[in-house]
């Protein structure tokens, strides 16, 4: 079955004002829970790894994870490699934390990673929380890293100096970012997410 | 991260935590106390979501019919057109498939066209086979 979010979405070129308002994911629900429970599997023991898998397009218009990879508490590097008939769109990947800052939303690294890498379709997911990057026909093809870290982390320590909330600031640094390099924003339940940006 | 490379393959947020640990300290140091449980950005994006289907729930189904053709591609596989609806064309492997994709074509569609405040298009076309003879005067 084709999938549910709309091929001008998984163009990469979408014009930014004709993105939808949300985004159906249920066809992938069930792998982001799986690699998730596997990022937290040994939190008891105080240990949790990031897992990631790329998201290809299939010749039947479906979406899937494969390579799936598993990597360390801070990072983990995806696996590239799409055959054909698969088309590569973009990346999964997991935010788990042993310290209970939940739910953690794009990092610096991660929004460079998504630009150079010209991933279409970005998807992060963090304590039952899935946050995903549409690139769009206004998103900037390459972006110099530590201008993006210093961007990042200026904007956060502006907002943490009024908040009493330091994972709503984190977020809103995301949705900064994201307007800035003109993504498309989203988050929400595994099955549908909301457009924030 | 010293190699620039692997800035870009990696989903590398050791920086990144290193620096939300510092500013989680500085946080401390200064008596902020987190909250717990969920934060409000999650509590909020939740009862959106929750008022969206309950809409949906009280949105009367609205039923629309149009007229499709289906013909086998050289290639394989089948084509599937909605003449009414402009460039609404797909492709899949089976007849199926392709009224399958058709329909999922169709929904997202008249969905945008429904946002955007438009009218629907109502179908006044209807299918007939006709016959062709040739030779005659």
């Amino acid at each position: 079955m084709p999938s549910r979010v709309p091929l001008q979405v998984l163009s990469g070129h979408c014009p930014i004002d004709e993105l939808p308002d949300q985004l159906d994911l249920s066809e992938l629900a069930g792998e982001m829970e799986r690699l998730w429970m596997k990022s937290v599997e040994r939190l008891d023991e105080g240990r949790a790894v990031e897992h990631a898998a790329t998201i290809v397009l299939r010749a039947d218009g479906s979406l899937k994870l494969i390579n799936e990879v598993a990597g360390s508490l801070f990072n983990v590097i995806p696996n590239f490699a799409v055959a054909e008939p698969n088309t590569f769109l973009g990346t999964f990947h997991t935010h788990p934390r042993i310290d209970g800052l939940l739910p953690m939303s794009f990092s610096d690294a991660d929004f460079v990673s998504v630009i150079q890498l010209h991933e279409k379709l970005s998807l992060l997911y963090s304590d039952e929380i899935v946050f995903a990057l549409a690139r769009t026909a206004a998103t900037a093809d390459h972006v110099n890293f530590y201008t993006v870290r210093s961007e990042f982390r200026s904007f956060l320590r502006g907002i943490d100096e009024q908040s009493e909330l330091f994972l709503g600031a984190i977020w809103e640094s995301n949705k900064w970012l994201a307007a800035k390099y003109g993504f498309g924003l989203y988050m929400g339940t595994p099955n549908t997410l909301i457009r924030e940006v | 991260m010293n190699n620039s490379q692997e800035l870009f393959f990696a989903k590398d947020d050791a920086d990144h935590w290193a620096f939300i640990e510092e500013m989680k300290q500085e946080r401390a140091a200064r008596g902020i106390k987190e909250p717990e449980g969920p934060p409000p950005f999650v509590q909020k994006m939740r009862k959106r979501l929750e008022e969206r289907k309950a809409q949906q729930m009280q949105r009367p189904m609205l039923q629309y019919a149009f007229l499709a053709l289906f013909e086998p591609m050289d290639s394989n596989g089948f084509r599937a057109v909605c003449p009414t609806i402009e460039n609404c064309t797909v492709e899949a492997p089976t007849r199926e498939e392709a009224k399958a994709a058709l329909i999922g074509e169709l929904k997202h569609r008249l969905r945008a066209k429904l946002q955007a405040g438009e009218t629907l298009p109502t179908e006044r076309g209807s299918a007939e086979m006709v016959e062709v003879a040739l030779g005659e005067s």
